[in-house]
């Protein structure tokens, strides 16, 4: 412990030498210390010089301010009023009434610097989360007819075409909450006007009011409705005017008109037969994100007159999300829908699944049956299935195509066959495009059997 | 007097020594006793006892200096942060919870990476694009590597040869010979398409490359997400080239490897899933949903945990079964940012900001407990030989 004392210590007496060598040399000491001093009175005025600068450089700049952020924090309170930081036991100081675990707010000040671009996008951010979220999304379609099979009085040749736009509106106004509206405009001249089908040609078309209006231009209000998460967020409830094939019968690659399929009925089963005109409904759906969802839906039905609980449709749906036998995921739906009353042709079931074989091909299938009076013979028969693939089957690498094909047979005796093919190209996050061949192999609808192939291209854009 | 003055001080200088060779005050004996805080808006790094949950010690780095991340060199003697809005790298000696050197680096330093030898410490600058090699036995700045776009992350290999950069303003990764620090090459994950000249609004305006270079337990291979293109790269690190290229999801964030070194777990905020790559067979073997905006992945029992940064919940994964697992809620309207699991792997240290707290989650239960007021905005979290250590 005295060596490194020593040791350490020796430097300081060298340079005690070394600065006052009067008292360890008898000469020389005077001149050296003249030297100093005028050293010394350098170094002064620099430093006066330094200070002056820097106070002219505070005067002039702008400070930065510190940030004020309010902080939640734990108080322990008294009858009284009396506050004291953090959870405490025990009674007040002051008058020795118990006091009660609390919290408040209080505002604190925090040096975080920020760049000025940093501050406006905050601001900017802040405002539109508080503000209206707006949203485009247009579809247009162009399919031409050519009849292999059929009367001649029927399409043959013909080139139809349907344009759609919607828009969107988003609002947040409470926590966990949205409101929704989506306001649409559609028209033109889709294929189902002139061939008879129950597949429906083109899916888009098929939203329409009356899918046959020639006329073809309609505005008209689709989705209005606020939805709001319960129970820790596992419970969503969305009450307005809905779709319900937006929240029953999904299926992950034949579900979306303006991206997947044209055909109506591989874009959801028929025998669903929800409300078309988007009625006032409730819907709830139950998600504990562990594979397992349950759901439940009721809509006013298309034949109410007049009043909102007269006729009611309603579903409900179980669905699950597997990795059987080392696939990759699955999910399998089953669903129960009864339409105004639980009369036996008033109910169906069904299910829609779809099985990943790879992270490149995913596989699907819909079966619905719909239970018919004592005066048919059978029930009503739906099925559908087919196969998606993604990149590395496809050119560009967010691309994807599919086949698919659909089977309706009726209780009424009509059937029809059709098989569907399409290659979606995507161009860019806001631009796609796809090309479509529809072969209607085989339907008796209208009378005389018939069929036909159908070319088409589809453009869509959204923002 | 002056003269007598200067003596005087210049012998307590040279006396200075003495304080620590009699003992300066050794705060934390055990350097994997403590979980590393990092506050951004308090600007310092405060030191949680594990055993005790309790801050023991801040160290408060200075006004206006915003740390991003900090990292406990191998050896355990020093914590490494970089001051983002200060442009300076700070060095704390671990046990007496002192600032011993502050250092000068680029322009608005996040993330860093300490070499498994403990010898020298690689800062990342994303906004001057360089990455500054700092020495620390002599605790000074080697040099300003630069020939970078925006790099984020950096990862050395075990030996300590290498070091990878992902750039997040281009889409390849950095190769650096730590013997000489240089740049040794660029490897480009994969080209940009053709098609996307028809998008300029999004390609020139905006770009989200690569945020981390993520090296299995092994250190053969790399995982290198990049956002625009939606893919993973597979480096392998003795050839330094891709050996496949894995699409996962919208906007993957980056990958982050399983405790037991089979799988990597991949963020796509562009659809709010995660894609899990069986390493050995380099593909995706499952695509699961889950949250908005999130940030990090921690592994414990077999599990993953996902943290979504808005939504105040982490998402968890049955890794083996391949299947959601539920989620646990931490709070209402917090901003969840990322974790560090302990060593054994049983817990996991979860920053959260807005209410400045620290959460220790338990792998196995799923229960977790709250440590308060840990700091002003606490932005991430370190802990000694963690199985799981990484910043946003």
């Amino acid at each position: 412990m005295i060596a490194p004392f020593v040791t350490r210590c020796l430097p300081a007496l060298f340079i005690f030498c070394f600065l006052f060598p009067s008292l360890v040399f008898a000469e020389g000491g005077g001149k050296e210390g003249s030297k100093d001093d005028s050293k010394f009175l350098l170094l002064e005025e620099k430093t006066r010089d330094l200070d002056e600068r820097l106070r002219e450089l505070e005067s002039r700049a702008v400070l930065s301010e510190p940030e004020l952020l309010v902080k939640q924090k734990e108080i322990s309170v008294c009858d009284n009023g009396h506050e004291y930081d953090g959870a405490r036991e025990g009674k007040c100081p002051l008058d020795g009434l118990p006091l009660v675990k609390s919290f408040t707010y209080q505002r604190e000040k925090v040096y975080r610097r920020q760049t000025i671009s940093e501050k406006i996008e905050e601001v900017l951010a802040g405002e539109a989360k508080k503000g209206v979220s707006i949203g485009v999304s247009g579809t247009a379609t162009a399919q031409e007819a050519v009849r292999l099979k059929g009367n001649s009085n029927e399409a043959d040749g013909d080139l139809f075409g349907v344009g759609s736009m919607d828009v969107f509106f988003i609002a947040k106004p409470a926590l966990y909450t949205m409101f929704f509206i989506d306001i649409e405009a559609i028209g033109g001249y889709s294929p189902d006007k002139l061939i008879d089908n129950i597949s429906g040609l083109n899916s888009d078309n098929a939203r329409r009011k009356d899918a046959r209006d020639i006329d073809g231009r309609e505005m008209n209000l689709r989705e209005a409705w606020l939805s709001t998460e319960l129970l820790g967020q596992r419970l969503t409830v969305t009450g307005g005017i809905l779709d319900l094939t937006n929240y029953f019968d999904s299926n992950t690659v034949a579900n979306d008109e303006t991206t997947q399929f044209i055909t109506d009925t591989l874009v959801n089963n028929p025998l669903l037969a929800a409300p078309a005109n988007n009625g006032a409904g409730l819907t709830a759906v139950f998600d504990p994100k562990v594979g397992i969802v349950f759901k439940a839906g009721i809509q006013r039905g298309e034949n109410a007159e007049n009043n909102m609980t007269e006729k009611n449709y309603s579903v409900v749906e179980i669905d699950y999300l597997s990795h059987f036998g080392g696939l990759p995921e699955g999910h399998y739906r089953i669903w129960y829908r009864f339409n105004e009353n639980t009369k036996r042709e008033n109910m169906a079931w069904g299910t829609s699944i779809d099985q990943k074989l790879t992270p490149s091909i995913t596989l699907f299938g819909r079966f619905g049956q719909q239970f018919t009076s004592k005066d048919f013979k059978r029930d009503d028969y739906f099925y559908s299935g087919g196969v998606q693939f993604k990149t590395p089957y496809v050119i560009g690498l967010q691309d994807a195509w599919a086949i698919g094909f659909q089977s309706t047979d009726m209780a009424s005796g009509e059937d029809e066959t059709l098989l569907e093919g399409y290659y979606n190209l995507f161009l860019t996050d806001n631009l796609k495009t796809s090309f479509h061949l529809q072969y209607l192999a085989d339907s008796n609808v209208g009378g005389a059997r018939k069929s036909y192939v159908l070319p088409g291209l589809r453009v869509q854009v959204d923002f | 007097m002056k003269k007598v003055v200067l003596f005087l001080f210049t012998v307590l200088f040279f006396c200075q020594p003495l304080k620590k060779s009699f003992g300066e005050e050794v705060v934390i004996k055990d350097p994997r006793s403590v979980c590393v805080i990092v506050n951004r808006d308090s600007n310092d790094i405060s030191f949680m006892d594990l055993k005790t949950k309790k801050i023991v010690g801040r160290v408060f780095l200075g006004k206006w200096v915003n740390p991003h991340m900090a990292a406990m060199t191998p050896d355990g003697r020093r914590v490494v942060t970089g001051g983002t809005r200060a442009n300076k790298a700070y060095i704390i000696d671990v046990a007496t919870m002192k600032l011993i050197k502050t250092i000068p680096v680029d322009i608005a330093p996040e993330h860093l990476a300490v070499t498994p030898d403990s010898r020298f410490y690689y800062q990342g600058n994303p906004d001057g694009d360089s990455v500054s090699i700092i020495d620390l036995v002599s605790l000074k700045l080697i040099k300003n590597l630069r020939g970078f776009a925006e790099p984020l992350n950096i990862t050395f290999l075990p030996d300590g040869s290498k070091a990878y950069v992902a750039n997040y303003g281009a889409h390849w990764v950095g190769v650096i010979d730590v013997k000489r620090h240089e740049l040794l090459k660029k490897i480009r994950i994969r080209a940009v398409p053709g098609v996307s000249k028809l998008d300029p609004k999004k390609y020139l305006s905006d770009i989200r490359g690569i945020s981390n270079a993520s090296i299995t337990r092994d250190g053969r291979y790399l995982y290198a997400a990049d956002g625009d293109l939606g893919v993973v790269g597979v480096i392998d690190t003795r050839e330094d080239k891709i050996v496949k290229v894995i699409k996962v999801g919208a906007d993957p964030w980056r990958a982050y490897p399983s405790s037991d070194g089979t799988k990597m777990v991949v963020p796509n905020n562009g659809d709010e899933t995660i894609s899990i790559i069986d390493i050995k067979k380099n593909k995706v073997v499952a695509t699961l949903e889950a949250g908005p905006d999130m940030v990090g992945v921690n592994f414990s029992h077999n599990k993953a945990f996902v943290i979504s940064n808005s939504s105040s919940f982490v998402y968890v994964y049955d890794l083996k079964k391949l299947k959601p697992a539920g989620r646990i809620k931490i709070g209402t309207n917090l901003e969840l940012q990322t974790a560090a699991t302990s060593a054994d792997g049983e817990k996991m240290y979860l920053t959260s900001a807005t209410d400045h707290s620290l959460y220790i989650i338990d792998g196995k239960t799923n229960e977790f407990e709250r440590v308060a007021d840990v700091g002003l905005y606490p932005w991430g979290s370190f802990v000694l030989e963690g199985r799981d250590n990484y910043c946003h």
